[in-house]
């Protein structure tokens, strides 16, 4: 979050160029929500964030509001991530597809279980809550520090920090539910 | 600690929101405790794999978004949703959901947005408190009476069927399009859902009337067609395709480039009926396989894009059956000029559609370009014997087989074995020396890179005579505009090698494909086309 940071909130606002910064970021935030968006639904999101980061920049009562002071990046993938949850609340849940392609039985283990495991971590992922999912997305897949976490999740810094360990441990533990550690442990 | 005490710390270590006196304690535990470690170890591939598959699917977005986000920001208002998928040109097909829920919107309920005109159930609009299209949200509501009220007077624009889905398209779409209603029939899994929305199935000239559509849409029996992200057709999740509808532009014959493996096929008939009057390689058509005097006329067989290919061995009369289906099934008979400059000939379809049988004449004139030129095409079964028999191993689904250029029956397919999302299948087909075989496979987009092909063609020996590489003999096709050419000739786009696919997946191909020698393969895209051509076993 470089230069940004000084932008004021008026009409003038170069989104152009917040555009090359930052939609890359959301792209990588929409594709680690696993939520099996293909590309134009990616593209539709990517760019309602954007008409919406022009609706909240120009209309200053808007909420979640940006106030100026802080870094823009994580405000952008706050608005992203609403964007998301929307998305979640329109969208029925996706049905888990069966599980992946187990050549497990077939003496040649490793490359079945690479396949086998993507596949666990995609259910624990679907299993987390949207929240849950935003939280861990932002943190492990965009890097934010816990400041801007904060920012993203529209919270305080100890607040985003609960959530997104609830959301690892949650996530850990649907992982041994599904059992890519025993497995792990097994081999 | 104990391992009980430390499994929280453990589970968020990943994340690196831990103190550095939590951390310590954490590394002080797990250095004696190797299951501890492995745990971590576990939790720490999932989060990378996490960070891979976000990698591997990162795609440059296109410059057509930024440009659209670019004007809507100086215009100070959101294009309308349906206006940003308006292709530059081609058919374009508008039907009618609700912009909330994506619901089915009779035309006697729908509303519309009064800043916008997005399609909304009136108490859709309400539940949401504002126009849910992209960056509009307006609040005012304008119900369907108020329209119908206004709009009167200047009914005499529109046919009376298609009144108030003309008005409404025909303000999205933009000026000078007449747009009818077709009774859409979706065919699915034997089940014929009418559903009764207004489409437009192309621009249409004044004058021009568009009296039946039908949609046959084919789906593998696995996937959500919701995963399509509603740009192409939303489906109910229970019942899939119960109560689709069409909301964005289709093109004859598109093949959708889905997480799913989804195969429109669409006729329609207009008062210009094609097959009556004179062909110009519009849109609609798909393509003439003719050989040794047997002609195949497929109908956007997901090859349409308005190219005839002929397979032809200079003039004659071709005849033969054509169709896939009862209601397509039919005689075609064809003329080819010397220079292949024109094809003329009659056609009589047993039924078509509801009409019964009929009858006609056809002409059409290709565009030069459009013809294949060189050798005289090769005829399979010519060569010497290379392989009696084949085994197919998918990570995704194989769809239609094309055996030099004519699809393979599925008598001589069978399925031996499937697992998850594998499928191992053999074909007993004989190869000779110059035949080519064009394989359509599929997989869920999420799993673009990590999909495989791979297959081994047996000698009458059972010795193996050649296998998938990436290396050469085997072309990957990735673009419908080149597919014609790619399965009808043995030369077509043989211009690009397949791609290894991923390393990962090349010991459980050996593995399941016993004593091959070949490397899985893959094109570019979620759906594909690989071919092979037959030479000296390899």
């Amino acid at each position: 979050m470089t230069a940004e940071s000084e932008l004021l909130v008026d009409a003038n606002v170069d989104i152009g160029r917040l555009y090359d910064e930052h939609a890359p970021r959301v792209q990588r935030f929409l594709l680690g929500l696993r939520l099996r968006l293909d590309r134009s639904a990616i593209e539709d999101a990517v760019q309602e964030t954007f008409l919406r980061l022009i609706r909240l920049l120009r209309e200053p009562g808007a909420s979640p509001s940006y106030d100026g002071s802080r870094p823009l990046g994580p405000y952008i993938l706050g608005v992203a991530r609403h964007v998301a949850l929307d998305l979640c609340r329109r969208r029925p849940a996706v049905r888990l597809l069966e599980p992946h392609v187990s050549f497990a039985t077939s003496g040649e283990p490793d490359a079945a279980r690479s396949l086998e495991q993507r596949d666990l971590v995609e259910r624990a992922m679907s299993a987390l809550a949207p929240e849950q999912r935003t939280a861990l997305v932002l943190r492990h897949v965009n890097g934010l520090p816990m400041e801007e976490l904060a920012t993203a999740l529209d919270c305080s810094v100890p607040t985003a920090r609960s959530r997104v360990e609830n959301a690892a441990r949650l996530f850990a533990l649907e992982l041994r539910r599904t059992g890519l550690e025993r497995k792990e442990l097994s081999s | 600690m104990t391992c009980a005490e430390l499994e929280e710390r453990l589970a968020v270590a990943p994340l690196d929101t831990l103190d550095a006196a939590e951390r310590a304690a954490l590394a002080a535990h797990t250095e004696g405790c190797p299951p501890c470690t492995e745990r971590l170890r576990a939790l720490e591939a999932a989060y990378a794999w996490l960070e891979d598959a976000v990698s591997e699917e990162e795609e440059p977005l296109p410059a057509a978004l930024r440009e659209r986000i670019v004007a809507a920001a100086e215009e100070g208002r959101a294009p309308a949703a349906t206006a940003t998928k308006k292709p530059a040109s081609g058919p374009k097909r508008i039907a009618l959901s609700c912009s909330y829920c994506h619901g089915e919107l009779p035309r006697g309920l729908s509303a519309f947005c009064a800043g916008c005109l997005a399609p909304h159930h009136a108490d859709c609009f309400e539940e949401h408190g504002r126009c849910s299209a992209m960056g509009c949200g307006e609040t005012r509501l304008i119900r369907r009476e108020a329209i119908v009220a206004a709009a009167r007077p200047r009914r005499r624009l529109a046919s009376a069927i298609g009144f108030a889905a003309g008005l409404l398209v025909g303000a999205l779409a933009g000026a000078g399009t007449m747009l009818y209603q077709e009774n859409i029939h979706v065919t699915y899994d034997s089940k014929s859902v009418p559903i009764d929305v207004p489409v437009a199935t192309r621009d249409l000239k004044p004058g021009e009337v568009v009296t039946k559509a039908d949609i046959t849409i084919q789906q593998f029996p696995y996937g959500v067609i919701d995963a399509l992200g509603g740009t192409h057709f939303a489906a109910n999740e229970s019942d899939r395709l119960e109560g689709a509808r069409v909301l964005a532009p289709i093109r004859a014959g598109q093949v959708f480039q889905g997480p799913h493996f989804v195969r429109p096929k669409i006729t329609w008939e207009t008062a210009r009926d094609p097959l009556t009057g004179t062909w110009d390689g519009g849109a609609e058509w798909g393509e003439v396989i003719i050989e040794d005097g047997r002609g195949v006329y497929s109908a956007n067989r997901g090859t349409g894009q308005g190219r005839l290919v002929l397979h032809d061995k200079g003039e004659r009369v071709y005849s033969g059956t054509w169709g896939e289906s009862a209601q397509r099934h039919g005689t075609l008979e064809l003329t080819v000029a010397p220079d292949r400059s024109r094809v003329a000939g009659t056609w009589r379809a047993v039924a078509w559609g509801s009409s019964g049988p009929s009858s006609g004449t056809l002409a059409w004139t290709p565009r030069k370009e459009s013809l294949p030129s060189g050798p005289e095409p090769i005829v399979g079964g010519r060569g010497a014997l290379v392989a009696k028999r084949m085994e197919v191993l998918v990570e995704g689904l194989v769809g239609e087989i094309w055996l030099n250029g004519l699809p393979l029956p599925d008598a001589f397919r069978h399925t031996k074995s499937a697992s998850g999302d594998a499928r191992l299948e053999e074909l007993a087909v004989d190869l000779r020396e110059g035949d080519w075989l064009v394989f359509e496979v599929a997989t869920d987009h999420s799993r673009v890179g990590r999909a495989f092909f791979g297959a081994s063609a047996f000698d009458p020996a059972g010795a193996v005579a050649f296998a998938t590489r990436s290396t050469g003999g085997w072309f990957a096709c990735d673009d419908i505009e080149r597919l014609g050419a790619f399965v009808s000739l043995r030369d077509g786009g043989t211009d690009r090698f397949a791609t290894a696919a991923p390393s990962s997946s090349a010991a459980a191909f050996n593995t399941f494909l016993d004593g091959t020698t070949g490397e899985p393969i893959w094109g570019k895209r979620s759906t594909t086309w690989l071919k092979c051509v037959v030479s000296q076993a390899r």
